[in-house]
């Protein structure tokens, strides 16, 4: 019996531990997609919709480059190229008219620059759904701890997200091109006025944002469905993180995105279990699902509550 | 005739054309153009009654589809349950819009700016999960109705004739109730707080309570549009609460002329046809739809309506 | 010395390392103009925006009427009678001046839930509104969109407004600011008539204005309070002077 006991409860931690690790997987993806808009938007005071688009864009090229190469590699550094490029390329065109005018207008803009994007892969790759598989090389599990197996490719998107959470900081904080992204952050007229190349900045601020998502784009691939509109779901996700984390701050972008990854995986395993302990099954199969969905908004409305800035709000501009 | 100003002569014209269509539409056999027309009468409704918190409130709020949603699917899941009272159907879809309001924006109307935009977005996407994943109502696949909201035989919805007048009168009526709204002192005060809303707090005004209130009724009319549209089509799908239906509404709003109220009726027709011809010119409109809105928030941002209105006075000042 | 209408307690806010106002104690009796000149950089609009409410003091506390109100928001002392004008004149620029005016009247005639009647013609808000207009000489511009009004027919229509509130007490931050010599001399006789109907707090760099209307001066230099008393003795005073050697030359 007592054997019998604590293999249960085996079972059970390797289950919990399981549904972190996808919390922090997703979460760590949450954060590529939201850093770059939380940037944008605290430097630009640009909300862009289309931000979902560079996510695609990069699933699409990496998807299709990986299928006609065969090198995941190659894929992953096409995407990555064709989301700089297409960034620059709408910055240069749109964005850069966009930065003066209300956020109306900006939300209209990017809007209809979602109608197209999504329409234009859908014209170059057709309608049906891209396949991507997992890369040979990190096809497999590794044993985090003896008994406790884990997919490496999910490990890989954790130990690149997290990698690359820490080169953003050391750019922000410890560069000088850092140093001009916080200056701008908290006064753009000043910068302009001590002679820095303000237009410059913001398209190279602009094309970092577009790499990040599709850096997403590319994890996302194997494990999401490479599809028409897939962006603007994982957009909505950002913009939450972005309200809970505080708009400009990329340190609020990483705890927030961690914390609804989290939540999110934690609460779709979790939450119908529980509720089954205080109603009947049935109820709890009918409320668990839909708690589970709207759960992230839940905890957004919560913390919005009592900080309508977000946990890290900007500071005066 | 003298009091009737461009705007009045536009506004005056637009619900004639309206009320005339079904002439020609069943003279010419050709009862699709009343369901199209009706369609658009019902958008027209969810249009202006955004246009009531955005041209006239200054709220971006982007998710203003969903209560076409909580509409149509109060209309649905009644008739699901077997109540097909139409009085009882509408209410309980005003209502429950007036409360997913009220909820939503207490929540969202603490913030503003950028953060208020992205958070009746999420809100919205929140509330279209949650009908996805309610099984029993059809989930994803949505909910089919059996039967139009009954209100009696004096009213048979299922008559498309019935049905056109019912929802122009109900147009027709909501614009006039919005119209007694805009020029009332309630908004006046939502005016002034777009205007200034610092202002407005100097001068002694709490501008949260009036916000929300003006969020409540445009919510509450919105549900009536979903109502109407769960009984044009008989069928009710989440994908009318998706965040790009919200989109779409915005720019009907933009196209015909923001603050206007009768501006988004014509935005909500010209976005109609316009995506019904587009679409039997080529499957991939929404790639010319795309840039052609960019272009037009870049360049072309006055509204149609203000634009015919100014033209209407100009005619007038001529011939006066 | 009568029961002053509003007097703060050794009021002080800090941003970050700079003491923006140090230990501020003022008493402003009713009925009087009382004025607050300083140097640029003193502290005025911070004080202003304390006193108003739009900003929360570090230490200290604010009464009006003998009660604290420290903890109230900007409606709240609206409601009390607290009225301010901004530094940068802050109107309702798509609205004419009449309706301007008429909604700060709607502010204070009762609540504003009322979604039937049309409010510009409403005689309840009009004709207040009208008067207002007249008695600051902008009769003649009621249906001018406040955008094309002068940059000095804005500030007077601010005042308007600020009027219609019925205030107990009006903080003017910085009136004259910009004007023209001829409008600033044209805004002095319209704040004399008022003197003695609201008591009136008066931040102002035209001296020729201060020591025309005030009763009684306050100086601020640093953030905090210099001297304070009547206007003769504060004009005499040689540390007010020594604090303004460089402001008056400029």
């Amino acid at each position: 019996m007592p054997a019998v006991y604590r293999g249960e409860h085996r079972t059970e931690m390797i289950h919990l531990v399981e549904q972190l690790l996808n919390g922090v997987q997703f979460g760590v993806m949450l954060f590529l997609m939201s850093a770059g808009l939380t940037l944008i938007f605290g430097i630009m005071n640009l909300i862009n919709l289309a931000h979902g688009s560079f996510y695609m864009v990069g699933a699409y090229v990496a998807a299709a480059s990986f299928a006609a190469t065969g090198s995941f590699l190659l894929g992953l550094a096409a995407a990555l190229a064709a989301a700089a490029a297409v960034g620059v390329a709408v910055e240069l065109t749109v964005f850069r008219r966009l930065y003066e005018r209300h956020h109306l207008d900006q939300v209209l803009a990017t809007f209809g620059l979602i109608l197209f994007f999504n329409e234009a892969v859908r014209m170059i790759w057709g309608s049906t759904a891209l396949y991507m598989r997992v890369p040979a090389f990190l096809n497999g599990r590794i044993e985090l701890l003896p008994g406790v197996p884990y997919p490496s490719y999910r490990l890989a998107i954790i130990a690149v997200g997290l990698a690359v959470a820490l080169l953003l900081y050391l750019l922000i904080a410890r560069t000088r091109i850092g140093m001009l992204i916080r200056a701008g952050a908290s006064n753009r007229v000043m910068l302009g006025a001590l002679g820095v190349n303000v237009q410059l900045l913001y398209t190279l601020v602009f094309a970092l944002g577009a790499v990040l998502a599709a850096l997403a784009g590319v994890m996302a691939g194997p494990i999401f469905t490479v599809e028409s509109g897939m962006g603007e779901n994982v957009l909505i996700l950002a913009f939450v993180v972005i309200v809970i984390g505080g708009i400009g701050s990329v340190r609020g972008a990483f705890v927030a995105a961690l914390l609804i990854g989290i939540v999110d995986a934690v609460g779709r395993a979790y939450l119908r279990p529980l509720l089954a302990l205080a109603m009947s099954t049935a109820a709890a199969d009918k409320a668990g699902p839909a708690l589970a969905s709207m759960l992230i908004y839940i905890v957004m409305a919560a913390v919005l509550f009592f900080r309508p800035q977000g946990l890290f709000p900007p500071r005066s501009r | 005739m003298t009091r009737l100003t461009g705007p009045g002569a536009v506004a005056g014209a637009i619900l004639v054309i309206l009320a005339l269509v079904p002439v020609p539409a069943l003279a010419l056999h050709q009862p699709f153009y009343l369901a199209l027309v009706a369609r658009i009468m019902i958008f027209a409704i969810a249009a202006m009654s955004l246009d009531l918190i955005l041209g006239y409130g200054g709220l971006v709020s982007f998710g203003h589809a969903v209560y076409l949603g909580i509409g149509g699917y109060a209309v649905g899941i009644l008739s699901f349950h077997g109540i097909d009272n139409g009085f009882v159907q509408f209410a309980v879809a005003i209502a429950a819009s007036a409360m997913v309001a009220l909820a939503i924006g207490a929540v969202s109307l603490r913030t503003s700016g950028v953060y208020f935009i992205m958070i009746t977005l999420a809100f919205s996407q929140m509330v279209y999960f949650l009908a996805v994943s309610q099984n029993q109502y059809g989930g994803d696949d949505g909910l089919n109705i059996r039967r139009p909201s009954d209100f009696g035989n004096w009213l048979p919805l299922d008559r498309p004739l019935v049905l056109y007048y019912v929802t122009f009168a109900l147009l027709a009526a909501l614009l006039f109730l919005a119209s007694r709204i805009v020029a009332s002192r309630f908004g006046m005060v939502l005016q002034g707080a777009r205007s200034n809303e610092r202002r407005m707090a100097a001068i002694g005004f709490s501008v949260f309570r009036y916000r929300l209130a003006g969020f409540v009724v445009a919510g509450a009319m919105c549900g009536i549009a979903g109502a109407l549209f769960a009984n044009l089509t008989l069928f009710v799908s989440p994908s009318i609460m998706h965040w790009s239906r919200s989109g779409e509404i915005m720019v009907m709003v933009i196209l015909g002329g923001m603050g206007t109220l009768y501006g988004p009726v014509l935005g909500a027709a010209l976005y109609l046809v316009f995506e019904s011809v587009l679409s039997r010119v080529t499957e991939h409109w929404q790639a010319v739809l795309g840039p052609l809105l960019v272009l037009i928030v870049l360049f072309a941002r006055a509204g149609l309506f203000g634009t015919l209105a100014w033209l209407v006075s100009k005619a007038r000042r001529r011939h006066a | 010395m009568p029961e002053p209408l509003l007097e703060t307690r050794g009021l002080t806010r800090r941003f970050g390392g700079l003491v923006a106002t140090g230990d501020v104690s003022l008493a402003i009796l009713p009925g009087e103009l009382h004025a607050l000149i300083g140097p640029n950089g003193a502290g005025k609009t911070t004080l202003i925006a304390q006193l108003a409410g739009e900003l929360s003091p570090d230490a200290g506390a604010i009464f009006f009427a003998g009660s604290d109100i420290t903890g109230l928001g900007v409606p709240a002392r609206v409601a009390l009678g607290i009225a301010r004008s901004f530094q940068i004149t802050s109107i309702f620029a798509e609205f004419t001046a009449l309706d301007n005016v008429a909604l700060a009247v709607q502010a204070r005639a009762g609540h504003s839930f009322r979604f039937w009647r049309p409010a510009r013609r409403d005689p309840e808000l009009r004709n207040p509104a009208r008067r207002l207009l007249a008695e600051i000489g902008l009769a003649g511009r009621a249906d001018v969109p406040a955008a094309s009004l002068s940059h000095g027919e804005r500030r007077a229509l601010e005042i308007a407004m600020v009027l219609a509130t019925r205030p107990r007490l009006l903080l003017l931050d910085e009136p004259m600011a910009g004007m023209g010599l001829e409008e600033a001399e044209e805004l002095v006789p319209h704040l004399a008539a008022l003197k003695g109907k609201v008591t009136i707090f008066l931040v102002e760099h035209d001296m020729d204005a201060v020591f025309a209307l005030a009763d009684r001066i306050t100086v601020l230099a640093n953030g905090r309070v210099i001297a304070s008393g009547g206007a003769e003795y504060i004009r005499a005073d040689p540390e007010v002077r020594r604090a303004y050697l460089g402001e008056e030359a400029a």
